[in-house]
């Protein structure tokens, strides 16, 4: 577009004034007041609408001259013409009228809004309208705003994209905020999110303590069976003891009784129990008749003058005759039988043969025979040259000469011994037998001797006590062994017992049973002697002593039996432990107080459990657990599609961006390298490049230093700015070609580098036209139109 | 003669998941109870079949949402199998790894626990035949050892051998103790207890080789019957798996052909008589009636065939997806796909580095972590190409 006239009907100082066959690259000289900015005003107000008074903008260029408000401007637009005018300020009439047709546009609006594209007059001023006041707010066009905006200018139809993505986004920044205070919808929806969480932390947290109180109660059910093993255990013994109690007097007896069964004399059988009371009672009898029989001979002797032999010493010498008598007899046939046997050998009775004698003599002929046989096969063995087995067969025949010369020697012993008998006959057994019996009855006459000899000398003495009784009747020596001897003592026994037939009948008589009673009592005597010696007892009386007290052990025992059907093996063993009746009632008192204390610990230990499962129960609340943990659920899902609708609307634009520019920081790039050439220039090759980053602007210097905007002086910083608005123009003027308007934006430039920004104003005079407003003369190039001549009116 | 149950993945207490739209009330319920009702069915199938062992291979319960309710409730389930003389086998999966290390109740000594070495577990059943069980837990969440090695060969002297293995097919260095049916084949078991997949699979028939799925739908992917498989060799023809459905609440998915309105919309769905409480995702084929087009025009289709669904239906639509709707009104806003790379630009602007930027720091880990993965940022994209096509759409009802 190209601005070919203006007409200022009503605007500050101007009124009716007009401007015509502007050039591209078109001056305005004027000092100040001259109505430089009025009429940049102006232009901005017909391409945008006049501007309301506002604290913003006080000045609302009312026509000092009264006339009507507004005015109108000639464009040239892709080859035609078209003058817009706008009338007023309030409600300002547009018409957009199109001078090379004649015919009025139906929509002016449309028109000068796909004239200027995205620029609203905001943007307009900050790219196309260049101050020097206003040059910094180009600064504000960088950051991510800097892409949108360049892709909104440079690709219009990205705009209705735009537009459709950044209603998008607003609506994604209604529907969540990320600062923490932020309270979209979304944000309240994650902060329920997190308090379900904590209501279900705390759930899952109860876990914890579930499962420590699930320990904990298996451990206390666990003390509490102990406890109550413990408790019967206790009981059971209290009951025993309880039981017991009463039986301890009878515990005590059992005790007593134990020592008194204790016996340690052999036991006293019945049956010798009777023996000895039937010998006593033999004793007493026997004694009492003796005691009778000696008074009755008493009397009888009174009678008798002849002294009888004492009975006793008749009786020793009857049985010492007797004991000789039997013991000559026995000699006498032993010698008897040894005789005869003897006479059957003609030597003296030969000794028996052994086994091997027999054997050899047995086996003789077969020795001879082997002896001849196994020669004969040595001789055979010797002819045939078999000397190893002829050696063999001598060793074997000396062996077989040898048993036979044995055998030989053997029988010829033999036959000498035993002759008459045949050898044959002399190795039978019953011949054997006879030897053997033979030669023990040779060997059994020694001691037959022996023992005649001392019976022998017993009767001499009987007969020796005989005669010292009766002196007058020894009439010789007494023979101290034989026949001899056997004949006195009988005599004496006769000529004794002979003297008491012819005593007196009675005394005789008397004297005769006294000395049976003797005898019996001798007898009866010894017999109970024996018996007594069997237990160990010296005497009757101590043998009655002992009955008693087996009698007594016996009862005892009796009674322990007794006591032992009251009293079982285990009660004893338990009455055992106690020394005495309070000992047990003690006891029985610990077990109560220890029965007491178990209940209580029970009782406790029930209550703790009782406790701990109701804690359990509160634990798992089935319907919380599971709602919560579903709500969660839903929570999260409904998060997810939310946070999916929220993002994917507030990446609408980057997405937007992307399809449109599909390189990042394309135009940025391209921006930036023209603003970096501009920038050389203005600086005079002092600063090399000039970056455009997210948040700010950076120069880089030929020597390398880096410096932001800020950083840089008041000059240097406009020029930035300059080359910034230059770079944007440029790059924009491949889309739109709109005029530049520059108001003396170079007042702080030096003269040479105003001299360089004529020759990039020049430059691009050849795309957009240049409108330039100065008071400086030297500027004032070209094309130039001298404000001062005019006076505000036409 | 064996008889017992194979279920892995359990997921007790486990909630649903992305179900955005309000329950009925029953459903609500049923919803809160189902993976805890879906246990105390096998449970009693158990109990009523006198089955000789229960193997959860894996994922009984998450780590996660472990509670003591969870934990209540198992020593319920494992106390009642005990007392039935049913010995229970259990190996900790992906989800439930940490519950082999952390504390949990002590469970009845019938119940065998595999730590996170290969063990091997024999039993004696009722019949005193001798099973042996080889089995390992999860150490860590991604498990990407594979300890099928370390698994013994057939054990001669056993009446039964079975393995325990919550796993996925793989290569080695893949996640989920990768194997392969060869491997498996390898040591001569009798069966295979699989877990981690929650679909129903039979790898291979003789011996079997499968995974049961899980007990108890959790998403409306995880559609059709769920429960355990009853295996026994009673007909002498091997080991033999029978499915026993057990989860109380189902999802499932009904396409419908270009409904006419809100009324024949309801009628179909009614026609699909549906035996237990069901969670429907409904996709809807276009073109479509007028009323149901502007209930989709105006967001509010689902909620009208909630309100219209009867009160005691034994379903409950959770999704509503129109597919084909087509429109044939040009637009004024120019097509992005011509302008340009529209996937590229979309797929470089819903890079989480970008994500990031709009995302503050109250923005839960979870959230964050669903749109780095390949399923969020599809899931993103696909709006974001949803909100492109409606903004030309919306834009052309502007123009007219």
């Amino acid at each position: 577009m190209k601005i070919k006239a203006i007409e200022m009907t009503g605007f500050g100082r101007w009124s009716n004034q007009r401007f015509e066959g502007l050039a591209n690259q078109q001056v305005f000289l004027g000092g100040n007041e001259a109505g430089k900015s009025t009429m940049q005003a102006f232009l901005l107000g017909m391409f945008f609408g006049f501007q309301r008074k506002s604290k913003k903008q006080p000045n609302a260029y009312e026509p000092r001259s009264g006339a009507q408000y507004g005015g109108a401007i000639t464009i040239e637009e892709k080859g035609q013409d078209y003058r817009i005018e706008r009338k007023g300020r309030q409600q300002s009439q547009l018409t957009i009228t199109n001078l090379t047709t004649q015919t009025a546009l139906s929509d002016p609006t449309a028109f000068l809004n796909q004239l200027f594209g995205p620029f609203t007059r905001e943007n307009y001023e900050q790219i196309f309208s260049l101050t020097s006041a206003d040059l910094a707010t180009v600064a504000t066009l960088t950051g991510p705003a800097l892409e949108q905006k360049l892709l909104a200018y440079t690709k219009p139809e990205a705009l209705a994209w735009q537009e459709y993505a950044a209603a998008q986004q607003q609506a994604a920044w209604q529907q969540y905020g990320k600062s923490k205070t932020a309270k979209k919808p979304l944000n309240l929806a994650l902060q329920a999110l997190t308090t379900t969480s904590e209501r279900l932390a705390k759930q899952q947290g109860a876990l914890d303590r579930y499962l420590a109180q699930d320990q904990a109660l298996q451990r206390q059910r666990a003390q509490l069976r102990q406890l109550e093993k413990q408790r019967a255990a206790l009981q059971q013994r209290q009951q025993h003891l309880q039981r017991l109690r009463p039986l301890w007097p009878a515990y005590e007896a059992w005790q007593g009784l134990q020592s008194a069964s204790a016996d340690q004399h052999p036991l006293i059988t019945a049956e010798d129990e009777e023996r000895v009371a039937t010998l006593s009672r033999d004793q007493q009898f026997i004694q009492q008749k003796l005691a009778e029989l000696a008074e009755q001979i008493t009397a009888a002797k009174q009678d008798q003058p002849a002294v009888a032999v004492d009975p006793v010493l008749l009786g020793q010498l009857s049985q010492s005759l007797v004991q000789v008598t039997d013991l000559a007899d026995h000699l006498q046939r032993r010698q008897a039988q040894l005789a005869a046997l003897t006479e059957r050998f003609t030597k003296e009775l030969p000794d028996p043969l052994s086994a091997s004698a027999i054997q050899a003599i047995r086996f003789l002929p077969w020795y001879r025979w082997a002896a001849l046989f196994t020669l004969l096969l040595t001789g055979l063995a010797a002819l045939f040259g078999q000397n190893g087995f002829a050696i063999l067969l001598v060793m074997v025949t000396v062996c077989f000469g040898a048993l036979t010369y044995f055998g030989q020697q053997q029988q010829r012993k033999v036959a000498a011994a035993y002759a008459p008998w045949p050898v044959g006959q002399a190795i039978q057994a019953d011949i054997q037998s006879q030897v053997i019996n033979g030669q023990l009855a040779q060997q059994s006459l020694p001691a037959l001797q022996a023992d005649l000899r001392t019976a022998e000398q017993d009767l001499v003495e009987a007969v020796q006590a005989y005669y010292q009784a009766r002196p007058s009747a020894q009439q010789s020596a007494v023979p101290t062994t034989g026949p001899a001897l056997q004949v006195l003592a009988k005599q004496c026994l006769q000529a004794g017992q002979q003297q008491e037939e012819t005593s007196s009948g009675n005394l005789n008589e008397l004297l005769k049973t006294q000395a049976n009673y003797y005898q019996q009592k001798g007898t009866v005597n010894e017999q109970l002697t024996t018996l007594l010696a069997r237990y160990q007892l010296p005497d009757l009386a101590t043998f009655q002593e002992a009955l008693q007290g087996q009698k007594q052990v016996a009862r005892a025992k009796e009674r322990q039996e007794d006591l032992a059907q009251q009293l079982t093996a285990a009660d004893r063993t338990t009455l055992a432990q106690f020394t005495t009746l309070a000992d047990l009632t003690e006891q029985e008192q610990a077990v109560q107080t220890a029965l007491d204390q178990g209940a209580a610990a029970i009782q406790n230990l029930q209550d703790q459990v009782q406790d701990l499962q109701v804690s359990q129960r509160s634990l798992v609340s089935a319907e919380e657990q599971a709602g919560l943990s579903q709500q969660l659920a839903n929570q999260k899902a409904a998060l997810t599609e939310d946070f999916l609708q929220y993002l994917s609307q507030a990446v609408m634009p980057v997405v937007v961006d992307k399809v449109f520019y599909p390189q990042q920081g394309q135009q940025r790039a391209q921006i930036q390298a023209q603003t970096s050439r501009y920038f050389a220039r203005l600086s005079k090759q002092h600063y090399q490049q000039v970056h455009l980053d997210s948040d700010q602007v950076r120069v880089l210097t030929a020597d390398g230093l880096t410096f932001v905007a800020a950083e840089l002086s008041t000059g240097a910083r406009d020029q930035l700015y300059l080359a910034l608005r230059l770079a944007l123009v440029m790059v924009l003027a491949e889309r739109y070609e709109l005029p530049v308007l520059i108001d003396d934006a170079l007042v702080n430039f030096d003269p040479g580098r105003r001299a360089v920004v004529l020759d990039l104003l020049t430059e691009l005079a050849q795309k957009e036209q240049i409108l330039f407003w100065t008071f400086d003369e030297q500027l004032a190039q070209g094309a130039v139109i001298d404000l001062e001549e005019k006076d505000g009116t036409s | 003669m064996l008889k017992f149950i194979h279920a892995g993945d359990v997921h007790l207490g486990t909630p649903f998941a992305g179900l955005l739209t309000k329950l009925r009330p029953d459903f609500q319920t049923a919803v809160q109870r189902a993976t805890n009702e879906a246990l105390q069915t096998l449970v009693a199938r158990a109990i009523a079949e006198e089955v000789d062992c229960v193997l959860f291979p894996g994922d009984l319960y998450n780590s996660g949402e472990n509670s003591a309710l969870i934990q209540a409730e198992l020593q319920v389930a494992f106390s009642k199998l005990a007392a039935a003389g049913i010995v229970v086998a259990v190996s900790f999966g992906n989800h439930d790894f940490q519950a082999g290390q952390r504390a949990h109740l002590d469970w009845p000594e019938q119940v065998l626990v595999f730590d996170q070495a290969v063990e091997q577990k024999a039993f004696q059943t009722r019949r005193g035949q001798r099973v042996v069980l080889t089995g390992f837990s999860y150490g860590s969440q991604a498990e990407k050892s594979s300890p099928l090695a370390n698994f013994p060969v057939r054990d001669t002297t056993a009446d039964y051998q079975i393995g325990l293995y919550h796993g996925a097919l793989g290569q080695p260095g893949d996640r989920y103790a990768p194997f392969t049916v060869a491997d498996l084949l390898s040591k001569n078991y009798d069966y295979w207890a699989l877990g981690h997949i929650h679909q129903r699979t039979v790898l291979h028939q003789q011996p079997p080789i499968l995974y049961s799925g899980n007990l108890q739908g959790l998403n409306r992917t995880e559609t059709g019957p769920k429960g355990f498989y009853l295996v026994s060799d009673e007909g002498q023809q091997g080991l033999l798996p029978t499915f026993v459905p057990a989860s109380p609440v189902r999802f499932e998915q009904l396409i419908l052909q270009q409904p006419t309105s809100m009324a024949a919309i309801q009628q179909q769905v009614a026609a699909e008589h549906y035996g237990q409480k069901t969670l429907l995702s409904l996709t809807l084929m276009g073109p479509l009636g007028p009323a149901v087009q502007a209930a989709v025009d105006g967001d509010y289709l689902l909620a009208a065939l909630q309100d219209g669904t009867p009160a005691d239906s034994a379903y409950w639509p959770i999704q509503v997806t129109v597919k084909e709707q087509g429109s044939t009104r040009a637009s004024t806003l120019p097509n992005l796909e011509q302008v340009g790379d529209l996937t590229a630009a979309i797929q470089s602007a819903t890079n989480y580095d970008v994500l990031a930027g709009y995302l503050g720091d109250q923005v839960p880990a979870f959230l964050r972590s669903y749109l780095q993965s390949p399923a969020g940022q599809t899931a993103l994209q696909k709006k974001i190409l949803a909100m492109i096509t409606k903004g030309e759409q919306q834009n052309e009802d502007k123009s007219h």
